[in-house]
């Protein structure tokens, strides 16, 4: 067991009120095994990934739960252990590459700077390693000399890629590693992180709202809403047996190229709020197929099929579910069954 | 920028001949016998009228010949010579340590934000800001001249002593020890601004994503604070600067008067008040091309600190 | 009519609401305008009053009930010299202040609005206003004209305006260009209606912020010119209490001749600080604190 995460809770403060942006979140993740987290902006899976380097927002309310790497836990760790460990054994590759890196240093301080913070490596050994992962990536080498004003998108995201593979880490993040580039650069992206965590021999924990990114790169699969999983299953028996009435939403959401051509389904409604989230099933308020015992009590996660998990109590009518969720009248209407 | 240096030395030959005030004392000693005043008259071509002697007084400038001192009855171009350098010391001293100062704490106030510290040190700063410049001067005399007996109240040097070199002049302990005073006046007075353009910057430059993956990197607090932060806060620091120094010119002003250091600022308050025109003239010109090199400087400073500007 | 200003006043309370700093400068400075507006009847001596106490003068007395502030050389009482000099302090701040925002909005209004050759000159007299050494050219003006406290305010007025000129300029800019007021060019608007009512009204939290900074700016420099003699004879001032104090050296006995009136020099200009804050924020929330 690589990193074991349990009843992580993150919320963080507002002139509004206290967000309970992670709420209760159990997961783990084996060596060489890939985990996507799937759901809309503001589901907390960018809290939650970013949670795993103890990287939280300066304002910040709460944080409890375990997470166990290689047995220590990070939340618990002093500065110095938490230091060691960054970007040496897990790494990050980000968001927008273009507002990752510093403006007033090159590329080749920055990813020096990386190295050299955790191994006593030489400038010419270090540059070695650089040249070569550059090769990997499909880096020029005198881009290493450049600002990061000077090169594209599609460049810095690879030259990201490139800094968070450096040290060789047992586990690299994926923070929505493609929403900011085109379609194109998109795939060619996807393809490199693909290959390059597989050659080093590292797992990786992949956020995305495409849910595609993550049919194309994961093992498992944890499906987040209003910040928590409430669906977690390897990735061939979610997308191939789902139980949770939001996935089932989510799949009609997205474009299928095999079957009949249908129209897109849109989940009615939004999100709701988590300042004080109301007691039950988060979903309840748009999901088509909620019965008063939904609204009563938090459900719990229940285990219904081998290491598949799901937070609904409505799984024993998972057939009917499915059957209905394919059609376009139940989430249109208001429909209390 | 020497459109500028053009306009103000233009501004300071109308301020002195347009103003309310006797023409023929702007550079002519009424005491002097008639003839004098006569060949010195038409020497500056006060006989002629003005658009020649307009002309005239930029000729004059380009040479370096700002006229004779009354007070002192020398040329002026020395008098001035002598006291820039004891201004440019101890103002480059006592702003230097005022912006490094500042920017220290304001990065450390940004990071610690919302702490007693920050609330403390903002009040701080404002109230030391909010004193008159020679006030906080007259109160450090006071604490440390006076009562701790420690340091000089003022002058540049001990009276009587003898200096043999420039070296002695400026790097004696005698002469450090003189300006321990009003170089920290300067750099506590001064130091709000730095602090509170720091603090601002930093605040907005933590919330970029760069920061976030520095702290990803494993990188020690100071380096995310110091080569990260302060290092991209810098620029709006530095460009306040060239917005301070007019200010710093008239704080100087006062500081040499309270201190007794025979700088330009305490020779305008002097000149002003003996009606010594042409040096008043050439001070006030002199003080505007330090303003202008402070410019200058800073405008070099900006395009080595940030990447993105190129060079025109 | 009345309902705009209703809303007007209403909503610069909420400028203080949020910012408690803000609300004690606000305060403080009221507690000044008061001080000076009621000068004579708070005042228990005159300004230049010499106190006799059986028949021998009142000098150089420390602070005590009778005398608040304590005694001066001459046996005048401090704490009736500061109340006194109160009206120079807010008299200069508010007249200068008001000069330097009005010359300062306009020039920014118009150079941001017009753009072209119109900002070109603007900006170029912007330059060269900073690069005029601010006191040496104000002790220069009123040495020559004269030493009044009008002469005083012209001379502020005459470069302090740089600096609101150029932010209030570039809030413009940016304001220039966003869709409301595009929609208000489409509908026909003259450039003087967006002006005055599109972009001002947006511009005013900043332009209020930059009068509250320069009343401090123009006090600290009315205590400046007093200091080194040149203030107005007619007047008491602050930095005229401290200009005696220091001519004849007696800092080294009679500290509180040298508090009191920097003390109040530090309220009042600090009030204007933290008034200006208030307002800043306004403009840029980013300032806010959770």
């Amino acid at each position: 067991m690589l990193l074991e995460v349990k009843n992580l809770k993150v919320y963080y403060k507002t002139t509004k009120g206290i967000v309970q942006a992670v709420d209760d979140v159990t997961f783990s993740l084996e060596e060489g095994e890939n985990l996507g987290l799937v759901g809309e902006s503001g589901c907390g899976k960018t809290t939650a990934v970013k949670a795993i380097l103890r990287l939280f927002p300066t304002n910040i309310a709460h944080v409890s739960g375990t997470l166990e790497y290689s047995g220590q836990d990070i939340l618990q760790m002093t500065f110095d252990e938490l230091s060691r460990i960054r970007w040496k054994e897990i790494s990050m590759i980000p968001q927008s590459a273009m507002n990752a890196l510093d403006p007033v240093y090159t590329i080749e301080n920055q990813i020096l700077e990386a190295l050299q913070a955790h191994d006593k490596i030489s400038y010419p050994e270090a540059l070695q390693k650089i040249y070569g992962l550059f090769d990997l990536v499909g880096l020029e080498k005198s881009r290493l000399k450049d600002y990061p004003h000077q090169l594209s998108g599609g460049m810095l995201q690879r030259a990201c890629i490139a800094m968070a593979l450096v040290c060789s880490p047992k586990i690299i993040l994926a923070d929505e590693p493609t929403t900011a580039l085109d379609v194109v650069v998109q795939d060619n992206i996807l393809q490199r992180i693909n290959e390059l965590h597989k050659k080093i021999g590292a797992s990786m924990v992949l956020s995305s709202h495409d849910i595609s990114v993550i049919a194309e790169t994961c093992d498992r699969v944890a499906v987040m809403y209003a910040g928590q999983f409430i669906e977690y299953a390897s990735s061939r028996r979610i997308f191939g047996n789902p139980f949770h009435p939001y996935t089932l939403g989510l799949q009609q959401a997205f474009p299928n190229i095999k079957g009949t051509k249908k129209r897109l389904i849109a989940i009615k409604g939004y999100p709701p709020n988590l300042i004080n989230p109301h007691r039950g099933c988060r979903f309840a308020s748009r999901c088509p197929f909620r019965k008063e015992a939904c609204v009563a009590k938090d459900p719990p996660l229940v285990e219904v099929e081998p290491l598949h998990f799901s937070r609904c109590i409505r799984s024993d009518a998972i057939d009917e579910i499915r059957r209905r969720a394919s059609m376009e009248e139940t989430w249109e209407g208001t429909e209390l069954s | 920028m020497l459109i500028t240096l053009f306009l103000l030395v233009t501004i300071v030959f109308l301020m002195f001949r347009l103003l309310p005030g006797d023409p023929l004392a702007m550079y002519i000693n009424t005491d002097m016998p008639v003839e004098v005043q006569k060949t010195l008259m038409h020497r500056f071509g006060l006989d002629k009228p003005l658009h020649e002697q307009y002309l005239l007084y930029l000729k004059n400038l380009l040479v370096g010949d700002f006229g004779q001192s009354f007070h002192y009855g020398e040329a002026v171009i020395y008098l001035v010579a002598e006291r820039f350098w004891n201004t440019i010391i101890l103002m480059g001293i006592g702003i230097g340590l005022a912006y490094v100062m500042g920017c220290i704490l304001g990065a450390l106030a940004a990071w610690k934000r919302g702490s007693k510290f920050e609330v403390i040190s903002i009040i701080l700063t404002l109230s030391i800001r909010s004193a008159p410049l020679f006030w906080i001067g007259i109160i450090l005399i006071m604490i440390f001249g006076i009562w701790l007996n420690l340091l000089p109240l003022g002058g540049i040097r001990e009276a009587g002593i003898k200096i043999t070199s420039t070296f002695e002049k400026f790097f004696s302990l005698d002469f450090l020890v003189h300006m321990i005073l009003p170089a920290t006046t300067l750099a506590i007075y001064y130091m709000g601004t730095p602090f509170l353009i720091m603090r601002s910057a930093m605040l907005e430059v933590m919330n970029e994503e760069f920061i976030e993956i520095v702290k990803a990197k494993g990188l020690k607090t100071w380096q995310v604070i110091f080569k990260h932060a302060m290092r991209n806060s810098l620029l709006p620091v530095i460009t306040m600067l060239t917005v301070m120094i007019s200010f710093v010119m008239g704080g100087q002003v006062m500081l040499e008067t309270i201190f007794r250091w025979p700088g330009i600022g305490m020779e305008i308050v002097s000149a002003v008040n003996t009606r010594d025109y042409p040096m008043a003239q050439a001070l006030f010109i002199m003080m505007g091309v330090i303003i202008l090199i402070v410019n200058f400087v800073v405008d070099l400073l900006y395009h080595y600190l940030d990447p993105r500007v190129t060079y025109e | 009519m009345a309902k705009k200003l209703k809303f007007f006043f209403q909503s610069q309370l909420e400028v203080f609401k949020g910012d408690s700093l803000g609300l004690i400068g606000a305060i403080i400075f009221v507690c000044f305008i008061m001080m000076a507006i009621l000068a004579p009847l708070i005042a228990p001596y005159g300004p230049e009053e010499m106190i006799y106490q059986e028949g021998r003068l009142l000098r150089l007395q420390s602070p005590s009930w009778h005398h608040l502030f304590g005694t001066t050389q001459m046996g005048q009482d401090i704490f009736s010299q500061v109340v006194y000099g109160s009206r120079a302090a807010v008299l200069v701040g508010i007249l200068s202040a008001g000069l330097v925002s009005i010359i300062g909005t306009a020039v920014g209004l118009v150079s941001g609005y017009y753009g072209g050759k119109t900002d070109a000159f603007f900006m170029r007299v912007v330059d060269l206003a900073y690069g005029i050494p601010f006191l040496p050219f104000i002790i220069i003006l009123v040495a020559l004209t004269g030493l009044t406290f009008w002469n005083v305010v012209i001379g502020i007025g005459l470069l302090l305006w740089r600096t609101p000129a150029r932010v209030i300029r570039a809030q413009v800019l940016s304001l220039k260009s966003r869709p409301f007021v595009e929609a208000s060019r489409v509908l026909g608007a003259s450039n003087f209606r967006i002006i005055l009512f599109q972009i001002a009204p947006n511009v005013l939290p900043l332009t209020f912020s930059y009068t509250a900074l320069a009343m401090g700016w123009a006090i600290l420099t009315e205590a400046n010119l007093s200091f080194l003699g040149y203030g107005d004879p007619m007047m008491m001032s602050w930095g005229k209490i401290l200009f005696r104090v220091y001519i004849i050296q007696a800092m080294t006995i009679a500290w509180w001749w040298v508090l009191a009136p920097g003390l109040a020099i530090i309220l009042l200009v600090l009030s204007g600080f933290f008034i200006g804050r208030a307002y800043e924020k306004v403009t840029n929330p980013r300032l806010k604190e959770y």
